[in-house]
């Protein structure tokens, strides 16, 4: 029976393998030594030496602790300053845009009738009177044109307070920016929202002024009635 | 009858003094805040309409302020505002306005609250 030739290529790889595997070892150890080495000798070269280190160490683990709460307490600011105040700001945003598509929408309707009217005058050949009715009704639509135009004081107030909210945003960052890079704050903020103070109403908006005149109207005499009797 | 209007917003002098207009009202003037409707009445002011949200002194203080002054006391007075929670129109009912009309207002409401007043009204 004739024996099968040994491939010793391959049964050298294992070996072969777990050699490289140790020098690696002990090329990395011989590192690690070398590291240790330096770090003794540098902490041997330092003021104290030894007896300083531990104290170092636990300066430092102090320091992280504070830069960990800092920044914990940088999360919070943020999260108060941006996700709430954004999400209102967005409403606000919003309704001013639908307020004001409400309004145009409105005074175009109002000229288009004030056109109409002027067109019915100018075609009219019948009486003086009839004439008198048109342009009487010409003058309500203008008129009518002018109240829609009050839109313009509601959107500026909820701009109003939409400018208080990105003041407050922009402080709260402030605080945020003073704990890590205080000197990146140069001019302190302008007093805004003391400007604004009392110049708006948060709740102003444009819709449903009917309903919402009623109720008034009903809050109104509920308060008057005790005084009055 | 004279009116004094005040508001902070040149647009909203202008509407309700157009709108006074409207229902035949001409005889109006116009103050930009409490402070300067305080200088500006008189004895010849029969009807004042204020807004609420003002810099300097507001439509509120405004009121405290009139209804404490001689010859001020008993003028009707109409707040014209945004401000609609039940708390702010109680705080206006007790700061002494005789009546409360919401922005954005119509001519027929703002006479309505004008008609329904009497002309030498108590504060409520």
């Amino acid at each position: 029976m004739k024996a099968t030739p040994l491939d010793l290529s391959r049964a050298d790889a294992p070996k072969r393998l777990v050699d490289h595997a140790l020098e690696e070892l002990t090329a990395s150890g011989a590192q690690l030594d070398r590291d240790a080495r330096d770090f003794v000798s540098h902490v041997c070269n330092q003021p104290g030496g030894f007896d300083a280190l531990s104290r170092t160490l636990l300066r430092a683990y102090a320091e992280s602790v504070g830069i960990a709460e800092r920044m914990r307490e940088g999360r919070t600011v943020m999260g108060q300053a941006t996700i709430e105040k954004l999400h209102l700001m967005d409403g606000k945003l919003g309704e001013i845009s639908s307020a004001t598509e409400v309004a145009t929408t409105d005074i175009l309707n109002g000229l288009n009738r004030s056109v109409e009217l002027v067109d019915a005058v100018l075609e009219d050949d019948g009486t003086a009177a009839g004439r008198a009715v048109a342009l009487t009704n010409l003058r309500d639509e203008l008129y009518g044109v002018m109240e829609h135009l009050q839109f313009q004081d509601i959107t500026a107030q909820q701009l109003k307070h939409m400018s208080s909210l990105l003041y407050e945003i922009r402080s709260r960052m402030n605080v945020l920016v003073k704990v890590f890079a205080p000197y990146l704050i140069s001019d302190p903020l302008a007093p805004v929202a003391q400007a604004l103070a009392g110049t708006f109403d948060p709740d102003a908006t444009t819709a449903n002024v009917t309903a919402r005149q009623a109720v008034a109207d009903e809050v109104y005499e509920t308060f008057k009635v005790p005084k009055s009797a | 009858m004279k009116f004094l209007v005040i508001d902070d917003s040149p647009t909203m002098l202008r509407i309700v003094a157009n709108t006074l207009e409207r229902i035949g009202y001409t005889d109006i003037v116009k103050a930009n805040d409490g402070a300067e409707a305080l200088a500006k009445f008189d004895a010849s002011i029969g009807f004042i309409i204020t807004a609420w949200n003002m810099p300097k002194m507001n439509g509120l203080e405004f009121t405290i302020a009139l209804r404490a002054t001689p010859g001020g006391e008993f003028v009707p007075l109409l707040m014209v505002t945004a401000r609609s929670a039940s708390e702010d129109i109680a705080r206006a009912v007790e700061a002494g306005v005789s009546n409360y009309i919401l922005k954005p207002f119509t001519a027929p409401v703002l006479k309505e609250k004008i008609d329904a007043m009497p002309l030498s009204a108590v504060p409520a």
